[in-house]
């Protein structure tokens, strides 16, 4: 059943646009990959469909419903929560209070949301009273993905959890995006890391804007294309 | 010399309203908002009009005002915050979805200031006004001197601060303007409703301006010209605190109110040493400005800034 | 008749300059100049204070030709904006505007207290109009229009000379994006320099022109509506960027404050006085709707209201 649909979207900053004619599909369930050298637009892929970007053209879709220039307002109520990689806490508000802000959208008391985020990265459970801007940059994406989390979403928008994370910390972060995964939500990843397309079973490749491959992940991998995206160069 | 200080934080805490109120128009709406010295005349002016159509009800002891002008400030309060969400729908609104730069919003709330400044011409006239009647200060020891109205105005001022701060810390919408202040985008992002974000900013900025302006008025008089008067000051506040901390353009506001009057008091007493003719008391905002200037040398993103 | 158009042509003219030297900063060089009044008060004080006759009450005096009067008024403008250069020119847009107001504001409480220098609020009386003496009032309004219009003209291919060139496509880069540009900081910090300090020094010009046209200066003058809002509006109406269009802004606006006062002076005395004020706010009405339905004004470039990517 598929639950984003994404067609032909073209998509930029002022007058240029970034993505060309972009179409790609994820089923409920799906835990799937964009992959890519940098500037090829997977970040401003993601922020097409969360609608922080207006698109110039194309289409989306979710759950069947057209969301094409929907503000993230509407979207986050429609379950889609996005995750951006960089800037993605409140620094100057707790953690609490970084959660809370996840649940602006949503009516009555959402403290089991809480304890369910705590239960998936429990080193947030003591410092919930923190600074957010104060903690280090892993414990930062755990309460970004954490706060990610708080509406119960149908479909993540995850970009690039892992980057700027220790290799310790990353193993363990690409282990909790499974651990989401499986608890039901469907995740769209941006993966710089070979480790992270791995846990994907399908991917899509872009370069300069566009659609270039797409597939399961291991044919993907024996691709040239791929092979020198993560060992060539 | 502690007259001076106490003159100071007095001064101070009436720039601190319209400080906080530009520090959160600068960092939520990211503008300077140049009509803000010509919002505050015209909550004065406001209030002025109710309690003049108010019948008297008598003053609180000691005080030259009575209930009739804590319902005034009520009154101005609202009808401030009603003309600021009109000028933001009709014309802030509107340049910000198109993109418009800093500068231009800045340029748009110019045009806002002088339509206000016209507005309270045609309607009260050039001439002073006054609230109440004229007190005597009680003295007190240090050579201190203070009016009991002067009471009211710091613990009113001290007042509203807390309040503001309590609404931005407890409430999901103040939480929220938090969370805007800190990453625009991000609050989009998470679903906050950014309409709302810029409404309270709006509302309790102007508010805030509003009591500034009745607080000076009470003060010193009211008069036209006197919201552009206090604008260098409370710019200045802002800028050197840091745009976007409210317990930081507290403090800005009293360093300058502190230090206006304090400055002007000792280099008058200097010129007057060296047998020099000058008013100090004239060049009150010009000291201000000669502090910006040096606490920006030194460190450009203010001193509670972050730098972004 | 003719001599109120005569008036309207050389006020118009005087604006057209300060338009121009606007422009610059502006429109070319994105400098948010908040304090045109300021170089106008040193301008239009140096210049009279050079040429009007020696009086007890303040200095100067010096009974100089109209020429020395002008010169002094470029000199001494520019010195104001070499020296500010250094602490404001650093400062970021908005906060650069509150500077330049905070500047104009304390040279006029300097213009207002100072009365060794200025004579204070009485302000500087008698100040010559070139070759007055020789020609008679009505000749030497012409010759006034003349040189009004002279230096409008001069200013002008300056500035369009100016922005064609290597420095122009220098002072392109600073406003369009300073962290793209490719130059150092050192030369961006001296294009902006050159800028501000050029435009100012035509600032000052402009006000010595008014001062030598109305032969009278105060500190009310230059009113923060009359020197620096009114001058944005201008430019913003005719389109920042395009030298032509803010000259004729310049034309459109100071006609539209004519009219106005002609209006205004048929109307019964009582109304008078309320009606200045009417005036102000039809001109903040008019720059709001300026900016909100053609923001490039009359001859401006689309760009500078472009979507702003960096917004998303």
């Amino acid at each position: 059943m598929s639950l984003l649909n994404v067609n032909n979207l073209s998509a930029g900053y002022g007058e240029v646009d970034v993505l060309h004619g972009i179409s790609l599909d994820i089923d409920e369930g799906e835990l799937v990959a964009t992959i890519g050298p940098n500037g090829a637009g997977k970040s401003t892929l993601l922020r097409s469909i969360s609608g922080v970007i207006k698109p110039d053209e194309g289409r989306l879709e979710l759950g069947g419903t057209d969301i094409t220039g929907s503000e993230p307002e509407d979207t986050i109520r429609m379950g889609m929560s996005y995750v951006p990689q960089d800037e993605n806490i409140f620094p100057s508000l707790t953690v609490r209070e970084n959660l809370e802000m996840g649940a602006f959208t949503l009516e009555g008391d959402f403290q089991d949301r809480i304890d369910e985020i705590c239960t998936i990265f429990p080193q947030l459970r003591e410092r919930m009273g923190q600074k957010a801007g104060t903690m280090s940059g892993g414990q930062q994406q755990m309460v970004a993905v954490g706060r990610g989390l708080l509406i119960k979403p149908k479909l993540l928008l995850l970009d690039e959890p892992t980057a700027g994370l220790q290799p310790s910390l990353v193993k363990m972060m690409l282990s909790k995006v499974e651990e989401i995964n499986d608890r039901g939500v469907t995740v769209l990843l941006v993966a710089q890391t070979i480790d992270a397309l791995r846990l994907a079973n399908r991917a899509y490749l872009l370069s300069a804007g566009e659609m270039v491959l797409s597939g399961e992940t291991e044919e993907l991998l024996d691709t040239d294309r791929v092979q020198d995206l993560y060992f060539g160069g | 010399m502690a007259d001076l200080f106490v003159n100071g934080i007095i001064l101070g805490s009436i720039i601190t309203l319209g400080a906080i109120g530009v520090t959160l128009i600068a960092d939520i709406l990211n503008f300077f908002n140049f009509a803000h010295g010509d919002m505050l005349s015209f909550g004065a002016y406001l209030a002025l009009f109710f309690v003049g159509a108010m019948p008297s009800w008598g003053n609180f002891p000691g005080l030259s005002f009575g209930p009739q002008m804590i319902l005034a400030i009520v009154f101005s309060m609202v009808i401030m915050s009603g003309f600021a969400l009109f000028f933001d729908k009709v014309l802030f609104k509107p340049l910000r979805e198109r993109g418009s730069s800093e500068l231009f919003l800045a340029l748009s709330s110019l045009g806002v200031a002088f339509i206000l400044r016209s507005i309270i011409r045609l309607v009260w006239g050039p001439q002073a006004q006054y609230y109440g009647g004229l007190q005597m200060a009680n003295r007190y020891p240090l050579g201190i001197t203070i009016k009991p109205d002067e009471f009211f105005i710091v613990g009113t001022a001290l007042f509203l601060v807390i309040t503001v701060y309590l609404f931005l810390k407890r409430t999901k919408i103040g939480k929220a303007m938090r969370a805007a202040s800190d990453n625009e985008t991000l609050a989009r992002v998470t679903g906050i409703n950014t309409e709302s974000v810029v409404n309270w900013t709006w509302i309790i900025a102007v508010s805030l301006t509003a009591a500034s302006g009745i607080l000076y008025g009470i003060q010193v008089q009211i008069r036209p010209i006197m919201g552009w008067n206090i604008l260098i000051p409370i710019f200045v506040a802002v800028v050197v605190a840091g745009v976007g901390d409210v317990w930081g353009a507290m403090v800005g506001a009293m360093i300058i109110g502190v230090a206006q009057e304090m400055l002007t008091g000792v280099l008058q007493n200097l010129f007057n040493a060296l047998n020099l003719d000058v008013l100090m008391t004239a060049y009150k905002p010009a000291i201000a400005f000669v502090l910006m200037v040096i606490v920006l040398l030194f460190r450009p993103q203010g001193i509670f800034g972050t730098g972004e | 008749m003719l001599s109120y158009f005569i008036s309207y042509l050389i006020m118009a003219s005087t604006y057209g300059i300060a338009a121009l030297a606007l422009n610059l900063q502006w429109g070319f060089t994105g400098l948010m100049n908040f304090g045109i009044g300021a170089f106008y008060f040193v301008g239009a004080y140096t210049s009279a204070l050079l040429t009007t006759s020696a009086s007890p009450d303040y200095v100067g005096g010096f009974g100089l030709p109209f020429i020395v009067g002008l010169l002094g008024a470029v000199v001494l403008s520019g010195l104001l904006a070499y020296v500010l250069a250094f602490p404001a020119l650093r400062l970021r847009g908005g906060f650069f505007a509150i500077s330049m107001l905070a500047i104009s504001e304390t040279i006029r409480l300097i213009v207002k207290n100072e009365k060794w220098l200025t004579n204070g609020v009485w302000g500087i009386r008698g100040i010559p109009q070139p070759l007055r003496n020789l020609v008679g009032a009505d000749l030497s309004e012409w010759i006034y229009l003349g040189i009004a219009a002279a230096l409008l003209f001069i200013f002008y291919r300056l500035s369009e000379v100016g922005v064609r060139s290597p420095w122009g496509r220098m002072l392109n880069a600073v406003r369009e994006d300073e962290k793209m540009a490719e130059m150092s900081g050192k030369d961006s910090w001296n294009v902006k320099m050159q800028s501000f300090v050029f435009g100012s020094m035509i600032m000052g010009v402009s006000g010595a022109l008014y001062a030598h046209y109305i032969g009278f200066i105060s500190p009310s003058s230059f009113t923060p509506l009359m020197s620096t809002f009114i001058v944005w509006l201008m430019i913003l109406l005719g389109g920042t960027g395009s030298n032509k269009g803010v000259i004729l802004g310049a034309f459109v606006v100071w006609g539209v404050w004519i009219g106005s006062e002609f209006l205004i002076g048929v109307l019964p005395s009582g109304i008078t006085s309320k009606a200045g004020f009417v005036r102000m706010l039809l001109m903040g009405i008019l720059l709001d709707a300026i900016l909100l339905i053609r923001p490039q004004g009359l001859f401006g470039r689309e760009k500078v209201i472009s979507k702003l990517g960096s917004k998303e």
